[in-house]
């Protein structure tokens, strides 16, 4: 099943790369590469639709025990969501507090204590600014928060 | 021999001391950081040294790359997240060891063949430099795409279990290369509108993605269980040293030269010379099934080959003034604003400073020892952290550390697009490494093939019409049959299936 | 950490405390750190040069300026920021000759009319670059050689495809009336592999800056046959200038310059272009970009502007001349 899904990728990225102009009076330009790599993702699907078909097929993603824990993938999904939050807001509510509040949420996702929580995501946020802003010079977003001192 | 005396007494002074140790430790801070590169660490150094002597202002930023290079492996023993680029080749290996409780002993051999391998360059650097920078300047575009080839045909190598999954992680590695605005032709390729995207997949927050984000969502899917075994207490790192040195000096040496002879070629860095060597480490090894859990001899030869090609960035550099890698362009800007031009008038009229160099160099390689170790002490802590506490500070890091990468929250969107990416190739099973390769050698491998095409009018002989291509070429080729071979062996005793799964 | 936070409020409290009575003018610009955007990856000129006007800057406004790379896309990410920028005053960015290139193509609609002009600091003309021992010791010899010879006979490199040295070679051949086509482009990144391919034999001419072909030209692997500039350069006085060789006005050159996201108010540009003059004047810039072998160039304002809207205008009309253009 796999072995379908890359075959068709191949064939879908071979098609795109078509699209791709020339540089003027040369052979080889923007296409090429890609096309070579579509070529090789069809092969690879190729050669695992094969393999498939002469054993038994498997299902399409192999999920190991874990998955099948119940609350696995929806904590893997409130992480998920922590990042895109941060994408979305960071700029307007700055660094610090969006590092709060995502060290909060994780760390009570994973059943740390809560006044470990609060203490150390506090600690954890100021520490990684400190670092981050002040010796290496990251322009990390300031949003809401005043400007530290440091 | 007066030269060299007066090198001596550029260096051994004070402040030059204090300057060269204080760059090491920020370029440990720099490196064990992912995200941030010993290029940056570089960088940022560049306004401080307008306002130092030439040689402390060499000397800052040569220690500080060294040390970002060995220190990028420190979080990828612990968490196996890669510092920096270099360290990914053997990230999974040293990983391993880890969880087998070998924290100490890799990290040990980690700055120990460091810092032999960076003395091996340096040797070779100080002995040989002319030479070397002759036959690195025969490089046309046609010698760089058979390296690139040869570096790919590693990645087979690297996920020799499967090679068909290595096959699509390599593939996946190059189709991500091809992002961007960044090809001979200089058209926007899978860019689908986007500015961002102009820029291409930079491999920062993708590595970031596939290894460290990937792993904080395995690990929180499992409700962050504790470490599955308490670590050994190797206690005195040092301890190990002889036997390691005993057993594998073949691999250490072979290690070093890979490295040297990589990185004085201009454009292929520590990075390619990781892979290339923790390939042929696996492929002459006598006991190639032991590599993948957690085996010290692949860790020795790359970790060696890596740091010495950094020493041996130098010779093109200092010889003709061509940059390396991007580390030593930086440097380069800063020698002649210093005033030391580099190319062969250095040598001559100028051998108290070159000198000076090179003894910052061999100083900055035993530094890292005292000082590896100091961070290796402190940063073994991080293991007796509780995992759930430790994950999310992680996961925080890398935003960040992804961020730092273009200073932009593109560079964090790609980072959680390689965590999703990394997470189901893992859960298939297919192999990490191959495609980080792809994304660094993919676009010299494209680069050169359309230009020696472009050369050539389009005509495949191009390829071998030149002396040190052709053997190039032939090696590869060699390489390729001698691997269709075995399969067709294999095939016949009817075990292919084994041999693809 | 927590000791040094506390000892962190414990000194802003202290500060605000005391701040009110003895800094009235805590509203005059700049009263907080600046940002610089470089388009271009660490270790370029580019980089280097931004990064001694942030140095110099600090110490003439007061305030910390950081410097920013924002890479990627022949320059078009990070000039697109710089446009999108707050225009406060606080982030600025260095601009760079390909502003005037990269809309022609096609890649953005960005051009120099989306900035604040506020300094020209440098500009490197191109020189036309061969191997030492090529047989062509002049510029003469070779444009006839070229003329004379079949197309492909000689083949070019040191920047992309359609990047600034491509439009110099190819603006040089359209002006002597020899079609550029006659001579491909090969891409690369940048000066630097270009260089070393002609060192290796791969192309025949680079037509990059003096300032890039510098170490190989000392080291003897590499002659300048001519400079694409109005006057000689002062690395190099023996090269001559192409008009002084050929009689080609043929002029081109890559410049940089500190612009603002446009709208940036009056008050805060003059004051910026009043700053940037002292770092322009000062002994630590001069020294570094002679130390770099960088030409350097001024012009402020509206002089900045003309000289940004005839570049635009000039690098246009070659591209549409060779087909770089869309």
């Amino acid at each position: 099943m796999f072995g379908v899904l890359l075959l068709l990728f191949g064939v879908a990225v071979g098609l795109y790369a078509q699209t791709f102009p020339d540089i003027p009076g040369q052979r080889y330009g923007a296409a090429a590469f890609p096309t070579a790599i579509a070529i090789g993702f069809a092969g690879c699907g190729l050669a695992m639709l094969v393999r498939g078909l002469r054993t038994a097929s498997g299902p399409l993603f192999t999920r190991t025990e874990w998955t099948r824990k119940p609350g696995a993938l929806t904590s893997v999904l409130v992480t998920i969501l922590c990042v895109v939050a941060y994408i979305l807001l960071a700029r307007r509510v700055g660094f610090i507090p969006m590092a709060v509040v995502i060290l909060i949420v994780l760390f009570r996702m994973l059943r740390v204590p809560w006044w470990q929580s609060l203490l150390l995501a506090v600690l954890a946020a100021f520490a990684c600014d400190y670092v981050f802003r002040s010796i290496l010079l990251v322009p990390l977003p300031f949003g809401l928060m005043p400007r530290l001192p440091w | 021999m007066n030269a060299i005396l007066a090198a001596f007494e550029l260096v051994f002074t004070w402040d030059v001391m204090l300057t060269l140790v204080s760059a090491a430790l920020f370029g440990l801070l720099v490196g064990a950081v992912p995200g941030l590169t010993a290029t940056m660490a570089t960088a940022l150094l560049v306004p401080l040294t307008f306002f130092m002597d030439p040689i402390p202002a060499v000397g800052a930023m040569v220690t500080c790359a060294a040390m970002a290079i060995f220190a990028g492996d420190i979080p990828g023993a612990l968490l196996r997240i890669p510092g920096t680029p270099a360290s990914a080749a053997y990230v999974d290996e040293a990983y391993a060891m880890t969880k087998r409780g070998e924290a100490e002993t890799v990290l040990g051999a980690c700055v120990l063949f460091s810092a032999i391998g960076g003395l091996f360059g340096t040797a070779v650097l100080i002995f040989a430099a002319p030479a070397l920078a002759e036959v690195a300047l025969k490089f046309s575009s046609q010698e760089y795409f058979w390296m690139a080839l040869l570096g790919l045909t590693c990645a087979a190598f690297i996920g020799a279990s499967s090679p068909v999954r290595g096959l699509v992680s390599l593939l996946i590695g190059l189709l991500i290369s091809t992002v961007g605005l960044n090809n001979p032709a200089g058209v926007p390729r899978f860019t689908f509108g986007s500015t961002e995207m102009l820029a291409g997949i930079d491999f920062i927050p993708a590595m970031i993605g596939l290894f460290a984000v990937s792993e904080v969502f395995r690990t929180i899917a499992a409700g962050a269980p504790p470490w599955d075994t308490v670590q050994t207490r190797v206690g005195n790192i040092f301890r190990n040293w002889g036997g390691m040195v005993r057993t594998y000096w073949r691999q250490q040496l072979r290690g070093n030269v890979l490295g040297t002879a990589i990185g004085a070629i201009p454009g292929a860095g520590a990075d390619v010379a990781a892979y290339v060597s923790y390939a042929v480490s696996r492929r002459f090894s006598k006991t190639p099934e032991k590599f993948g859990t957690g085996h010290v001899e692949g860790i020795i030869e790359s970790t060696s080959a890596n740091n010495s090609s950094l020493s041996s960035a130098w010779v093109p550099a200092l010889v003709f003034g061509i940059p390396g890698d991007t580390i030593t362009a930086i440097v380069i800007g800063v020698l002649y604003v210093k005033g030391i031009n580099p190319g062969p008038t250095l040598f001559l009229f100028n051998p108290q400073t070159i000198y000076a160099v090179f003894l910052i160099f061999i100083l900055a390689n035993l530094l890292m020892i005292p000082l590896g170790w100091l961070v290796i002490k402190f940063a073994k802590h991080l293991l007796r952290t509780p995992r759930q506490v430790l994950m999310p500070i992680i996961l925080v890091f890398c935003i960040v550390g992804a961020f730092a990468s273009n200073n932009a929250a593109y560079g964090i969107i790609l980072m959680l697009a390689f965590g999703v990416l990394g997470f189901f190739m893992e859960e298939n099973q297919i192999p990490i490494a191959p495609c980080i390769l792809g994304i660094v050698i993919g676009p010299i491998l494209e680069r050169n093939f359309v230009t020696t095409m472009i050369k050539a009018d389009g005509s495949f002989i191009a390829f071998f019409d030149r002396p040190i291509a052709a053997g190039l070429g032939l090696f590869v080729l060699a390489i390729w049959l001698s691997m269709l071979v075995s399969a067709i062996r294999n095939r016949r005793r009817g075990d292919l299936d084994e041999a693809l799964s | 950490m927590l000791r040094r936070s506390v000892l962190g409020l414990t000194a802003a409290g202290a500060l605000a405390a005391v701040l009110p009575f003895t800094a009235p003018a805590m509203a005059q610009y700049p009263d907080r750190p600046l940002t610089i955007i470089v388009p271009w990856g660490a270790g370029g000129g580019t980089d280097a040069t931004a990064r001694i006007i942030g140095s110099v800057l600090e110490k003439e406004l007061g305030q910390p300026v950081n410097v920013v790379n924002r890479t990627g896309g022949s320059g078009v990410v990070g000039h697109s920021a710089i446009a999108e920028a707050e225009p406060d005053g606080y982030t600025l960015g260095i601009a760079t000759v390909e502003i005037g290139m990269m809309h022609w193509q096609g890649l953005t609609d960005l051009t120099w009319e989306n900035y604040t002009p506020l300094a020209l600091m440098n500009e490197d003309p191109a020189g036309v670059q061969v191997a030492a021992d090529s047989e062509y010791d002049t510029i003469e010899a070779l444009l006839d050689a070229i003329e004379a010879g079949e197309p492909s006979t000689f083949r070019a490199s040191g920047t992309g495809q359609g990047g600034i040295w491509h439009l110099a070679i190819a603006g040089m051949l359209n002006d002597r009336g020899i079609d550029p086509a006659k001579v491909p482009w090969v891409p690369s990144e940048g000066a630097a592999p270009g260089l070393q391919d002609l060192v290796a034999g791969g192309v025949n001419i680079v037509p990059c800056s003096l300032v890039e072909a510098r170490a190989l030209i000392d080291a003897g692997r590499v002659k300048s046959l001519a400079i694409m500039s109005s006057s000689r350069a002062d690395l190099f006085p023996d090269v001559p200038t192409l008009e002084e060789a050929v009689g080609s006005d043929w002029q081109i050159g890559a410049w940089r310059g500190i612009v603002g996201p446009s709208g940036l108010p009056e008050d805060v540009a003059t004051r910026l272009t009043e700053a940037l003059e002292a770092v322009y004047n000062s002994e630590e810039y001069a020294s570094f970009m002679q130390g770099q072998g960088f030409g350097v160039r001024w012009a402020a304002g509206q002089e900045f502007a003309d000289f940004m809207a005839q570049s635009n205008t000039a690098l246009g009309d070659t591209m549409k001349a060779v087909g770089l253009a869309q």
